[in-house]
């Protein structure tokens, strides 16, 4: 008994230990980032501020008030105003129906900020297996899958998402699942290709020969070989998905008010009142370019460092 | 070549048809149809009044039956009559194309105009502030939507230049500035959020074309810096950007969707979101066609011209 707490302890130590080591490797890892890729870690910060943000309007935590009230008398108040009666404060002042811009602003966010989560988990992973077995299995079974794939990608991604959202009826839900279905295919492609040069490796040739089953080597194997393309995959879907989101919103066939959502607060009131009060366009535009912005950004410096043959001098 | 130009040409077919089919198909799932979106304001029309619509417009067969007529009309050169237009199809599209092809053909020449001297400097300067200042454009023009960029157009343009969309179409012939004032903003709009993806491409291919041994050796026999980057490196990388062509067009085709319902221009684009929205069959279908059928050929385009710009290349 004595011995057994003995080891526990020691082993907890252990780990203590070795807690700092870890977390200092991490440390060590962001300087480098931040030290040669200033702009994709300076994204890297800000895609990850939005997504605090969206959390933080999930838990309800940090939306200063309620974003779909109307308070008639406080409408189009400018920037860092107190409301007429005196009991809320604008910091970003209040579109047309007196809501609060700022509060607007932050529940978009959850908004965007979900969507793109949502897509990127059921597309990468659903078109991730789809090109896994296309690539593995080959012959018939991929000429076919790769003919469909090439035939939903050539049409543009926006003109078939505004078909099938016009069948399932307007509505941030019809939105995603548009949204979600139509990004399956650029992870089975890219996922696809990364397949084929890593099964003729030796270690899958090894692989097969003691005898694993074609399930072991494609998910225990190969799967674990191609996930640094997928990473970078990630943030490149998040980004389609986001402004595909704000487009089908402009479009008036996205999010339907009251909800928040970027792309319809810009359509409505912000094109209304744009002579007078820009704020209510720029708000949220600028809200949108600044999260795919950064996306793209991360995205673009994580396909950097993991390509060796673009890594600078 | 001729028979990889027809192979090519064959195996576009079976991309078309499970387009078509795909699409037919999403377009009847739904509940309701045209009948029922036009009557629904409608009050106390017969039943069988509309049974007899349906019938006039071929919608009381099964959906398989109605893809197998269209087909067949499709390979007769009948593609159907526009429900909402009353039109044929044919005439709805032949009208809209060349307004979106002179569209997207100036959004492609200005992006290119953008997109090659910003990716060349972003590539010779690598991980300098031209390069980071360069790409922070190219990235931006992906990231701003071009809804946004197009609506500051409109505003700003209206503001300081009095500037407003002439609302029906002006022919370059007859009237050339109106043609101009009608198309220039937006494929100015367009053609920057395309010039995004190219000026990237083109920094990728052009830091790989100047880590080639050619470059070097031009460099070894004391060439000028510019002769290497302008005569050497920057020709060969030109290469794969006549793909960059191909990258756009579709590109193009979404954002004209867009582009062309701020700008209200009435080219393939706005016909098809109202076509869309108005559920008219057999014009969604006929332009999905269209536009499936312009990016396969501009694809085998960019293939060929690939493999002639590129005697390396060789297709067979």
């Amino acid at each position: 008994m004595a011995a057994t707490q003995g080891t526990l302890a020691d082993g907890l130590a252990g780990q203590l230990r070795e807690e700092p080591g870890r977390v200092s490797r991490w440390l060590k890892w962001t300087a480098w980032f931040f030290r040669h890729k200033p702009l994709g870690a300076i994204s890297a910060t800000l895609t990850l501020f939005v997504f605090a943000v969206a959390i933080g309007a999930w838990t309800g935590w940090i939306v200063p008030q309620d974003p779909i009230k109307v308070n008639g008398i406080d409408r189009l108040s400018s920037f860092f105003t107190e409301s007429v009666r005196g009991d809320k404060f604008y910091v970003l002042g209040t579109d047309d129906l007196g809501r609060d811009m700022l509060s607007r602003l932050i529940k978009g966010a959850q908004i965007s900020v979900f969507f793109a989560i949502g897509v990127s988990l059921i597309s990468i992973p659903i078109g991730g297996v789809i090109g896994l077995i296309s690539a593995y299995a080959g012959g018939k079974f991929d000429l076919v899958v790769q003919r469909v794939i090439d035939a939903i990608q050539t049409v543009p991604f926006l003109v078939l998402a505004i078909a099938i959202v016009s069948i399932l009826g307007p509505g941030i839900w019809q939105g995603f699942w548009a949204v979600a279905i139509l990004s399956i295919p650029r992870p089975a492609r890219v996922i696809r290709g990364s397949v084929l040069s890593a099964k003729e490796n030796v270690w899958a040739e090894a692989a097969r020969t003691i005898g694993a089953t074609d399930r072991r080597i494609m998910f225990r194997h190969i799967l674990p070989n191609v996930l640094a393309p997928m990473i970078v995959l990630a943030t490149f879907v998040l980004a389609v998905a986001v402004i595909t989101e704000a487009s089908l919103s402009f479009l008036g066939i996205g999010a339907q008010p009251p909800t928040p959502s970027w792309g319809a607060m810009l359509t409505g009131s912000g094109r209304l009142y744009f002579e007078t009060h820009p704020r209510l366009a720029f708000l949220p535009g600028i809200a949108i370019s600044v999260l795919v912005f950064s996306t793209n950004m991360f995205g673009d410096a994580l396909r950097d460092i993991l390509d060796p043959r673009l890594r600078g001098r | 070549m001729h028979r990889y130009i027809i192979r090519r040409l064959v195996f576009m077919i079976p991309t078309i048809l499970v387009i078509t089919i795909v699409t037919f198909g999403l377009l009847r799932i739904m509940p309701g149809d045209f009948i029922v979106a036009q009557m629904a304001e409608a009050r106390g029309v017969d039943e069988k009044q509309l049974d007899i619509w349906r019938k006039e417009l071929g919608l009381d067969v099964p959906a398989p039956v109605q893809y197998v007529r269209w087909l067949g009309g499709i390979v007769t050169g009948d593609w159907g009559t526009s429900f909402w237009q009353n039109k044929p199809v044919t005439s709805v599209i032949a009208k809209a194309l060349p307004i979106s092809f002179e569209l997207g053909f100036l959004a492609a020449v200005i992006g290119l105009i953008i997109a090659i001297p910003v990716g060349v400097a972003s590539a010779i300067y690598q991980d300098s502030w031209i390069d980071y200042v360069g790409r922070s454009i190219s990235i931006a023009g992906i990231s701003v939507p071009n809804f946004f960029l197009a609506t500051l157009v409109i505003i700003y343009g209206a503001v300081w230049l009095g500037w407003f969309p002439p609302m029906t179409y002006q022919n370059p012939f007859e009237n050339p500035w109106g043609n101009i004032q009608q198309f220039v903003p937006g494929a100015i709009v367009l053609g920057t959020s395309a010039s995004a993806s190219n000026m990237r491409m083109i920094r990728t291919t052009m830091l790989e074309a100047m880590r080639e041994d050619y470059v070097r050796t031009a460099r070894a026999k004391g060439l000028a810096e510019m002769s290497v980057i302008y005569k050497h490196a920057f020709r060969n990388a030109l290469i794969p950007v006549v793909t960059l062509l191909g990258f756009q067009i579709a590109g193009i085709i979404g954002g004209s969707v867009i582009v062309e319902t701020v700008f209200s221009i009435n080219g393939i684009g706005r016909t098809y979101i109202d076509a869309v929205t108005q559920r008219d069959y057999p014009l969604v279908q006929g332009i999905l066609l269209i536009l499936v059928t312009v990016t396969l050929l501009s694809n085998l385009l960019v293939d060929v011209s690939y493999s002639w710009l590129d005697p390396r290349i060789r297709y067979s």
